[in-house]
């Protein structure tokens, strides 16, 4: 409901537990999970159980799901029943959407249709004690292929966070994001623009896929975001960097890419979405991915003769170019950048946390 | 508004307290909502106390931010159920 997005502050979290109080208006208590999610840990992890404890602080029922009606039964049948029990149907409607941002387009621009099965990864906002909002919120996925073997695609995606009740303001600079990668992380785009609207605001996800190649998992991708903040309100627009560390690990808490926009809004009146393509670093947009990495490395080839010289080697490689080199001709080609891959994950895999990168490469 | 001043709901929380959890999404919702169920469910099997022992004791917040120890809930029995907004 309202496109509410995972916060990454504890004061982030609270503000959702108003926000429940506000839109359910029950008189149930909350109580508030810390960050690290420890409560919903420590009773087993999953996102919608229900305990009964008992008077000496014992577990009488456990349900990894909640079901009213069964929950009904067990309090029946522990503390007897009621004369008169409350129906669904008792309660008056409260949900209560978030309609005030109607005057802002949503829909605008298409989301990016994603492969199967894509995964969560751990992001870690670095965000500093006066820092203002995450008012966009930065989501990562990577594909079955990477988690399985180290090279597939990678999904980033920026949402605004309804909290703070601001728009993308197309008539300012879009969002830019740049990557900087750790040694033996390559990915197709370091730098990413959002396409320029037609629409003057609007609140669509701006969102992005690459190819990503890892050859060691153990350390974060960093991630800095400029976009500019402006509230429905019209009272600020603001420009705002944000950085964030990319875990290239499963996030258990990570949840599923939403397919649904925004809350509310004003459908987009149709048309070309955005000049210049879709997003940048998209199958579709500009300088996007689906190249294959190989492709990628021998774009270094610069006088085509099929294989990359040390002096051709992009800084990246060329630490690397000796361990690469395998038959010790003083070039690298296809076959050798294969065979690398091809012993990589002999050894278990591209990458994964199974110990230092000089264990692996050496 | 949910209005439990009048309601037997409000009744039975005189031996019944309730209380929600907002916590962090698990990824219940995957694309492959059964499998993904199937192991949302074997951690829980694993992982939750299980009927008969002791809840743990974990420090949280209360809805206004104050600390808040989880046996704090008394009751003759407590009913506890974890969500969130997301």
């Amino acid at each position: 409901m309202n496109g509410y997005i995972r916060p990454v502050s504890i004061e982030e979290r609270l503000m959702h537990v108003k926000e429940a109080e506000r839109t359910l208006g029950s008189e149930i208590p909350w109580i508030c999970d810390l960050m690290s999610n420890d409560m919903k840990h420590a009773f087993g992890g999953a996102p919608n159980s229900e305990f009964i404890i008992d008077p000496e602080g014992k577990v009488a029922v456990r349900r990894s799901w909640s079901r009213p009606d069964e929950l009904r039964e067990d309090l029946e049948r522990l503390v007897g029943a009621v004369a008169n029990p409350t129906q669904v149907e008792d309660l008056e409607p409260v949900l209560r959407e978030d309609s005030s941002n109607d005057e802002i387009a949503v829909g605008v621009l298409p989301r990016l249709e994603l492969p199967g099965g894509m995964t969560p990864l751990k992001v870690r906002p670095n965000r500093k004690e006066g820092d203002p909002p995450y008012y966009a919120k930065l989501r990562v996925e990577a594909d079955q292929a990477f988690m399985d073997g180290g090279e597939g695609q990678l999904y980033l995606g920026f949402r605004l966070d309804p909290l703070y009740k601001v728009h993308w303001n197309n008539l300012t600079e879009p969002l830019e994001f740049g990557l900087t990668n750790p040694e033996w992380v390559i990915t197709s785009v370091k730098k990413g623009r959002a396409p320029k609207l037609e629409e003057t605001a609007d609140k669509d996800p701006r969102e992005f896929l690459m190819n990503i190649v890892a050859a060691d998992r153990s350390e974060p991708l960093e991630l800095t975001v400029r976009y500019f903040a402006c509230d429905d309100a019209n009272t600020f627009c603001v420009p705002v960097t944000q950085k964030y560390e990319i875990l290239l690990t499963r996030d258990p808490d990570g949840g599923r890419r939403t397919q649904r926009g925004g809350r509310g809004g004003r459908r987009g009146n149709g048309g070309p979405p955005a000049r210049g393509g879709g997003n940048f670093g998209s199958p579709r947009g500009p300088g996007g991915g689906g190249v294959p990495f190989l492709a990628r490395l021998m774009e270094n080839d610069q006088n085509q003769d099929g294989r990359i010289s040390q002096d051709e080697a992009p800084e990246r490689m060329s630490d690397r170019f000796d361990f690469m080199d395998a038959d010790g001709d003083g070039f690298v080609d296809r076959e050798e950048i294969q065979g690398m891959r091809d012993r990589f994950r002999q050894r278990g895999g591209l990458g994964g946390n199974r110990g230092s990168r000089n264990r692996q490469l050496r | 508004m949910m209005n439990f001043s009048e309601s037997p709901v409000r009744l039975l929380c005189k031996t019944v307290s309730f209380w929600v959890v907002l916590a962090g999404l698990t990824s219940c919702l995957a694309q492959d909502a059964n499998e993904a169920r199937k192991r949302v469910n074997s951690n829980f099997e694993r992982n939750s106390p299980a009927v008969g022992e002791r809840i743990p004791d974990i420090k949280v917040y209360g809805s206004r931010g104050e600390p808040f120890a989880i046996d704090q809930m008394k009751g003759p029995y407590t009913v506890l159920i974890f969500g969130c907004l997301t």
